[in-house]
C-alpha cells in the first residue's frame, strides 16, 4: 500500500526529470589523449563520440581506458574508435526511474547516454539516479543527522 | 493665566543630582542639548523615560528629571522597546555609547533598530570605553594606542550609522559635541520622526580619548572637513563654501566649484527622504581624508511601527478569538510541579485551552515518518554491513601506498575492479580510481614504475562503520559525489560500499514489496 503510493509518486516519473549529467561529445577519429583531456575538463567519467552525421556511434569511459589503454601499446594518439565500446546502451527521455533501476541492475556499464528523437539529451549516470530516489525520500536519507543513531526517538522534554 | 498654555522650559528637565562626569567631557554637551529639545516637542513632563545601560554616558537618567532607568549593560533599547510596548504614549529615550551599544548591546541595538519603534536612540561615540578607564572600543581606529592596545589597535572599527543603515534603521542622523545648536536640531528632528531615531553624537573622552574626533572638531578645520547636510540642498562645505561633491557614476567625487566649469547645479543635492538606502549608504562611506565627514540628517523614511502593528494585531486576534487567560496559557497542554524540596517532578496533562496546538499535531506526524512501516523506507534502516556481507563483495584488497603505480594497474586489471582502498589492516591512507589511475597516466608522464600509489590516490575523508544505516551510506555518498565509501569492519580492516550495491539493494527491496503485494 505505502510502496504503491510511492510507486505512483517518483518510480514511475520520467528520467527526463532526473538531473541529467552534461555531455562531453567527441567526433570520430579524436585522439585517445584529447578524449581523456575532455573527461578531465568537464570532470565527468564518460566521453561519447559522434560520426561525422552526429550521431551517437560509441562511449568511452575509465573502464574502456582501463581494460583496453593503459598498460596496451597503443599510443596515445590512437582514435579513440578503437577501444570505445560501439553501440552503448541507451534510453529514452520516458523510460521510467523504475526501469532506469532495473537496467543498472542487470548491466555492468554506470553510465547511460539518453536520446531523444536520435540525439543526446544527456547522460543518466548511476550516482545521478541514485541520488534522484535519495531527493524523493528527505526524511529518511537527505534531511537527517550525520548519524542515524543521533535521531531522537522521542519528543524532547518527555 | 485662563487660555494661555503653560509651557516648560529648559529647568523642568535639569535635575538635582551631582552630575558627575568629567569636567569638560562632550556629555555635558549632549545633556544640553537634550534639556533644550524637550520643552520645545509640546510633551508632558511625565511622559518622558529615559533609558541607558553602562558608561559614562548611562549615568545620563540621573541627570533628567524625568523618568529613567539606569539598566544593565548593552540593553537599554531592550528595556526601552518593553516600556514603549507597554505604553504607547511615553517619548523613550536610550542613551548609549560605543562600547554599550556597539560591543556588549550590539545585537539589542541591532533589533531594536530593526523593529522600528517610536522612540530615540542616541549613541555618543568617543572611541573608547572611558568608565573602566580607557580600554579600545568597537569605533576606536586602527593605530590607536590605548591601555589595552599599547602597540596600537588592529581591528577593522565599526561605522554605528552603517550597522543603523543595515539594521533598517528609518532615521539616521550624526552630530557633533563641539557644535551644539546643530545637534539640537538634529535630536529635534529625530524626536519629530514617527520611528526610531538613531543619532550619532561624534564627541572625545577628555581624559582617555582627547583626539577622538580631533581633525573636525576644531574651530579652525571644521569648514574644511565637515559636510552639513541640508535637505533638498547642494552638498557643499568648505570655507569660502566652494567645494561640493558630485556623482561620477556610482562614486562621490569632491570638487572645486567654479574649476572644471562646475557650478552649484552639478552638485549631488541632498535628499534625505530617499527610500532606498543606496545614497544614504554612499554618504556613511564618506570619510577624511579624502572626503568631509558629514553631519545632519542621512536618512529618514516612513515604515510602520511596531507598537501600532502590534496593536492592531492584538485587536484583530481578540475580536477573532475573544480574550485569553494568561494563566490557562502558562499551563498549556502540559506542565510539571517541583516539590519544594525538590525530590518530586509531577507532570500534569489535561488541561487544554488551546484549540489549535499544532505541537501535538507535528510531534505525531514526526513520530509516524520515524516509525514509518514503508517496506522501502524501513529498509533503509538497515545496517550497512548488511549490504557489504550480503551483496557478493569480498573483502577487498588493499594495496600499500608504496607499491608501485604500475603494480595497482595490473591489479585493477585482474580483479575488474573501480576503485581501491590504499592502507593495511590498521589504518587507511587513501583510496584510488580508475579515474585517477587514467587521468594521471594517460595526460602525465608520471613513472608508473617508480612512483608509488600515494603519489596519486585521493585522501580519504569519511569513513563508515557497519552500524551505519545504508540511509547514512545514501546520505553521504550524495554530499562526497564519490561512487564509493570505505566501511570499517567489526573484525578489523576496511571494505568499500558502492553505489552500485546500494541500487542493487533498492532494487531487490522493491522487488520484493511487488512479489509481496502481487500474492496479497
Amino acid at each position: 500500500m505505502a510502496a504503491a503510493r510511492k510507486k505512483q509518486t517518483f518510480w514511475s516519473e520520467p528520467i527526463g526529470k532526473v538531473d541529467l549529467q552534461r555531455v562531453a561529445v567527441v567526433p570520430s577519429g579524436t585522439t585517445i589523449v584529447d578524449a581523456v583531456k575532455e573527461m578531465k575538463y568537464n570532470q565527468i567519467g564518460c566521453v561519447l563520440v559522434e560520426d561525422a552525421k552526429q550521431e551517437l556511434i560509441g562511449i568511452l569511459s575509465n573502464g574502456d581506458l582501463m581494460h583496453e589503454y593503459v598498460g596496451s601499446t597503443l599510443p596515445g594518439d590512437t582514435a579513440v574508435d578503437i577501444i570505445m565500446t560501439k553501440n552503448p546502451f541507451t534510453g529514452s527521455p520516458e523510460l521510467t526511474v523504475q526501469e532506469a533501476l532495473e537496467i543498472f541492475h542487470s548491466n555492468p556499464f554506470r553510465h547511460m547516454p539518453i536520446l531523444n528523437d536520435g540525439r543526446v539529451q544527456g547522460i543518466l549516470s548511476i550516482r545521478g539516479l541514485m541520488t534522484f530516489i535519495s531527493e524523493h525520500l528527505p526524511l529518511e536519507v537527505m534531511n537527517l543527522p550525520p548519524d542515524s543513531s543521533l535521531i531522537p526517538s522521542r519528543t524532547s522534554g518527555e | 493665566m485662563d487660555g494661555l498654555k503653560e509651557y516648560l522650559t529648559r529647568k523642568d528637565f535639569v535635575s538635582s543630582s551631582e552630575v558627575r562626569w568629567c569636567p569638560g567631557c562632550g556629555d555635558y554637551a549632549v545633556l544640553n542639548s537634550v534639556q533644550t529639545v524637550l520643552p520645545q516637542l509640546g510633551i508632558p513632563k511625565e511622559k518622558f523615560v529615559f533609558v541607558s545601560g553602562i558608561g559614562c554616558s548611562s549615568r545620563f537618567p540621573y541627570y533628567m528629571d524625568t523618568f529613567g532607568f539606569h539598566s544593565i549593560h548593552g540593553r537599554a533599547p531592550t528595556i526601552a522597546t518593553g516600556i514603549k510596548v507597554a505604553n504607547p504614549e511615553l517619548s523613550v529615550w536610550v542613551i548609549t555609547g560605543d562600547g554599550d551599544g556597539l560591543s556588549i548591546g550590539g545585537n539589542h541595538l541591532v533589533h531594536a533598530l530593526r523593529r522600528n519603534l517610536d522612540m530615540n536612540i542616541i549613541l555618543l561615540n568617543n572611541r573608547i570605553y572611558g568608565l573602566t578607564k580607557g580600554q579600545y572600543s568597537p569605533t576606536s581606529v586602527k593605530g590607536q594606542i590605548t591601555k589595552t592596545s599599547p602597540y596600537g589597535v588592529i581591528d577593522e572599527p565599526i561605522n554605528p550609522l552603517r550597522i543603523a543603515l543595515a539594521s533598517e534603521a528609518t532615521f539616521i542622523a550624526r552630530a557633533l559635541d563641539t557644535d551644539p545648536k546643530h545637534m539640537s536640531e538634529v535630536l529635534k528632528a529625530g524626536a519629530e520622526h514617527h520611528g526610531t531615531s538613531f543619532v550619532e553624537i561624534l564627541q572625545s573622552c577628555v581624559i582617555f580619548n582627547k583626539k577622538a574626533w580631533s581633525e573636525i572638531s576644531d574651530r579652525s578645520t571644521r569648514e574644511n572637513r565637515l559636510l552639513y547636510l541640508e535637505q533638498g540642498k547642494p552638498l557643499i562645505f568648505g570655507e569660502k563654501r566652494n567645494k561640493g561633491i558630485v556623482l561620477r557614476g556610482t562614486d562621490p567625487v569632491v570638487v572645486t566649484i567654479g574649476e572644471q566649469g562646475i557650478t552649484k547645479k552639478d552638485l549631488v543635492k541632498h535628499d534625505m527622504y530617499r527610500e532606498d538606502p543606496v545614497y544614504a549608504s554612499m554618504l556613511v562611506m564618506m570619510d577624511s581624508p579624502d572626503f568631509p565627514l558629514p553631519v545632519g540628517v542621512f536618512h529618514a523614511v516612513k515604515k510602520p511601527v511596531y507598537e501600532d502593528e502590534l496593536d492592531a494585531q492584538i485587536k484583530e486576534v481578540t475580536a477573532l478569538k475573544g480574550r485569553r487567560n494568561l494563566q490557562a496559557l502558562l499551563r498549556g497542554s502540559e506542565y510539571w510541579t517541583v516539590s519544594n524540596n525538590g525530590a518530586s517532578i509531577k507532570r500534569s496533562t489535561g488541561i487544554r485551552t488551546l484549540d489549535n496546538d499544532e505541537s501535538n499535531i507535528m510531534d505525531e506526524q514526526i513520530h509516524a515518518l520515524l516509525k514509518s512501516t514503508d517496506p522501502l523506507t524501513a529498509s533503509l534502516k538497515t545496517t550497512v554491513g548488511k549490504i557489504f556481507y550480503d551483496y557478493d563483495y569480498k573483502r577487498s584488497k588493499m594495496l600499500s601506498p608504496r607499491d608501485s603505480i604500475a603494480s595497482a594497474i595490473a591489479h585493477f586489471k585482474a580483479a575488474h575492479i573501480e576503485c581501491i582502498l590504499v592502507g593495511d589492516s590498521k589504518r587507511l591512507y587513501g583510496i584510488l580510481s580508475e579515474r585517477d589511475i587514467i587521468q594521471n597516466v594517460v595526460l602525465t608522464s608520471i613513472d608508473r614504475d617508480r612512483q608509488p600509489i600515494s603519489a596519486i590516490m585521493r585522501p580519504v575523508y569519511e569513513i563508515m562503520d557497519e552500524s551505519n544505516s545504508i540511509g547514512d551510506v545514501i546520505n553521504i555518498l550524495s554530499i562526497s559525489g564519490h561512487r564509493h565509501v570505505p566501511l570499517r569492519l567489526k573484525d578489523g580492516g576496511f571494505g568499500l560500499v558502492t553505489i552500485r550495491q546500494i541500487l542493487r539493494f533498492i532494487h531487490d527491496t522493491v522487488e520484493q514489496v511487488e512479489k509481496k503485494e502481487m500474492e496479497e
